[in-house]
């Protein structure tokens, strides 16, 4: 036989067994989903298809993320060290599987984890205020969470001077959990009161103003602060209010991880209630949703996922409102399916865009803000100017 | 079984319902008729459980309305707003399938067929897959009628006995919808399910529901046949419009008001004992 046949061939097999594979997942995927009536069966093996090429695209982001750094690694011994580090075997590559173990593989977790946390957190309370725009960064939700964070920062040592030692790592997650939840009951307060007497959704100039108002009340809590702490206090402070990946340790990233695992697992199992709170609370209400048990609940949620991502990675904006915008576009409304798509893509443009700050001037690393930012930015001035959105903004 | 019993709301100061007693007993459509300010929509809600009377209770099935959650609720009584949202994202067909939400998941109910019967009897079986948000006022309307049709039948699969509230079902259609979404109720009373629709067209009431509760100023002036309950000196003076009353071949009230030009009524309508009207805001801030 050719070698040139034999290769077309070898293509051939993979592909078609890659795509076996592919449906696989996918029949498995709709399987498992809690079926939404209403969907044509053949529309919701494309959404399936959607979130698992979604999930594809993030894990692609993450190998690549792996490989790529100051010491670039190869394919085969990222495989070689996964394999001997799941295997439990010596490794045979020290400084690569050192790499990876240490440095690599938590901050891409990090990362896939905070992507998808911030995501779900906007998806729901997009669902909750039925407004496009409610994003946990703009609102306010994440300013809250970084007062909490700085502020154990800063006074951890008085504060928690009597605590546990156990205790001590929790000390920015809860705080900035405090101030995540702190904000997002105000907001809740000020939709309330602001909202229009048709009982559509909070408008949006109630929101993101309110927003705007909390921000500044954060950047001077942060302010002050950064006034009466120390130089280490400073420097910490500083190093992560840039945000990124980078500077997590292994006990940190479990905490975010565990945190953010719950908030998901917790937020993708309202799919149903979030769907039917797009009629209007009143709407909702009369369909069987306990909407103040579901404004706890999401908005408790949302706030820890968001809280929990900001005390490991600093601060990242727009994640929580480009992630839920793509994910509906490719798999539509219905949150059985936003959810899960809103969480791997989440994943997958934090993922990008950590890769997108390491490659730019290396081996410095700007801030992985910089970049959601640049993606973020325009993507919301988009979304502000767009028709359908501008008829919509008065609703 | 839906029953109010001597149920009254106040709101700031005034009286928005007093001392109503009604009941909307299986198999019939009744009809909430009365002047804007009456209190239909504020009865409509107590009767739907979405708020608690200030005096007086309601019950459902037997029981009162405020010991049930919200889902059992949502399997007893289904209901469809005066203004259901605008901005949803959802296909008609998807939209319809949120009110298979009260059915359990171990629960016999076919949930594909109870929503195409309910796109068809809400006369949008064609938008289907049309996005809501897209559609015309009316045609969202009756979409959202679809998904209440659908909850009715999810609740039903799960042993509710079947109410079903309508807030004004047809403001927003044109006289062939307005049939149709009528004709509907009707047959879903025929089935057993008791349908308490608020309406502003007292011929159209006349035509389609069983008895007419004809409420004024918060209270229920009467309640009864429609050829009982629309007399032409009552709404007369109800309605501050002359209203001329003629009977169609089946005996039904066909109401006419007789308007003009120089009404003296308006002149009644602002002198009318100086208080505003109750539940009207408006009216309240220009006489403070």
């Amino acid at each position: 036989m050719e070698p040139g046949a034999r290769t077309t061939g070898w293509l051939r097999r993979t592909a078609d067994r890659g795509w076996a594979t592919f449906a696989a997942g996918r029949d498995a995927l709709v399987g498992r989903m809690p079926q939404p009536v209403g969907v044509a069966a053949g529309l919701r093996a494309r959404r399936a298809s959607m979130i698992l090429l979604i999930g594809l695209i993030a894990f692609a982001f993450a190998v690549i993320g792996a490989l790529y750094g100051a010491a670039p690694l190869s394919l085969s011994q990222l495989w070689t060290a996964s394999v001997e580090a799941i295997t439990g075997a010596d490794p045979s590559d020290r400084a690569a599987s050192a790499i990876f173990l240490h440095v690599r593989l938590p901050r891409m977790l990090l990362g896939a984890f905070v992507g998808a946390g911030l995501a779900l957190a906007g998806c729901a309370m997009q669902g909750l205020f039925r407004n496009p725009l409610a994003d946990p960064g703009l609102i306010g939700v994440t300013a809250g969470a970084t007062v909490g964070a700085v502020t154990a920062i800063v006074l951890g040592g008085v504060l928690f001077a009597e605590a546990p030692d156990a205790f001590k790592p929790y000390a920015v997650p809860v705080m900035a959990f405090l101030g995540a939840a702190l904000v997002t009951v105000l907001v809740f307060q000020v939709a309330g009161v602001a909202r229009d007497h048709t009982g559509q959704g909070a408008s949006v100039a109630t929101l993101l103003l309110a927003g705007v108002a909390i921000q500044a009340i954060a950047a001077a809590g942060v302010a002050a602060l950064a006034y009466i702490s120390d130089d280490q206090q400073l420097r910490d402070l500083t190093f992560w209010s840039l945000g990124g990946l980078g500077g997590a340790d292994w006990p940190s990233i479990i905490v975010a991880v565990t945190l953010i695992g719950i908030a998901a697992a917790a937020i993708i199992r309202r799919a149903r209630a979030l769907d039917l709170l797009q009629l209007g609370e009143r709407a909702a209400f009369c369909s069987g949703v306990d909407v103040a048990r579901e404004k706890l609940i999401l908005g408790g949620f949302g706030a820890l996922a968001v809280a929990a991502g900001v005390a490991v990675a600093g601060p990242i904006g727009f994640i929580g409102l480009v992630a839920p915008h793509m994910a509906r576009l490719l798999v539509g409304p219905n949150h059985v399916y936003a959810l899960p798509a809103s969480a791997l893509m989440g994943a997958a443009l934090i993922l990008a865009a950590d890769l997108a700050v390491r490659t730019i001037v290396p081996p410095a690393e700007p801030p992985i803000g910089l970049a959601t930012s640049l993606i973020g930015g325009p993507f919301f001035l988009y979304l502000l100017i767009r028709p359908s959105f501008r008829s919509a903004r008065h609703a | 079984m839906l029953e109010a019993e001597r149920v009254g709301v106040s709101l700031g100061g005034s009286r928005i319902l007093d001392d109503v007693t009604l009941s909307a007993p299986a198999g019939e459509v009744l009809a909430l008729c009365g002047p804007n300010g009456a209190g239909k929509s504020t009865l409509l809600a107590l009767l739907a459980g979405e708020r608690a009377p200030d005096r007086g209770v309601v019950r459902l099935g037997g029981a009162p309305i405020g010991v049930f959650s919200p889902m059992d609720l949502a399997r007893r009584r289904a209901v469809l707003e005066q203004h259901p949202a605008t901005m949803i994202d959802f296909t008609v067909g998807e939209l319809a399938a949120l009110g298979a939400a009260p059915a359990r998941p171990e629960t016999e109910f076919d949930d594909e067929a109870a929503i195409a019967l309910a796109l068809e009897r809400a006369g949008v079986a064609h938008l289907r897959d049309r996005v809501t948000r897209s559609l015309s006022g009316g045609e969202r309307h009756r979409a959202h009628f679809a998904r209440a049709l659908v909850q009715l039948a999810a609740g039903r699969a799960e042993g509710g006995g079947g109410v079903l509230l309508l807030d004004e079902p047809t403001a927003s259609l044109d006289l062939a919808h307005q049939a149709s979404v009528m004709r509907a109720a009707r047959r879903i009373a025929g089935e057993g399910a008791a349908v308490i629709a608020v309406l502003h067209d007292l011929t159209l009431a006349a035509a389609f529901a069983d008895r007419i509760a004809l409420l004024a100023k918060g209270r229920l002036e009467t309640m009864g046949a429609p050829r009982d309950a629309l007399t032409e000196e009552r709404l007369t003076a109800l309605y501050g419009v002359e209203i001329s009353v003629g009977y169609d071949a089946q005996g039904r009230p066909r109401i006419q008001p007789v308007f003009s030009a120089d009404d003296p009524a308006d002149a009644a309508l602002e002198t009318e004992d100086g208080a505003p009207a109750p539940g009207d805001a408006f009216a309240e801030r220009r006489a403070s």
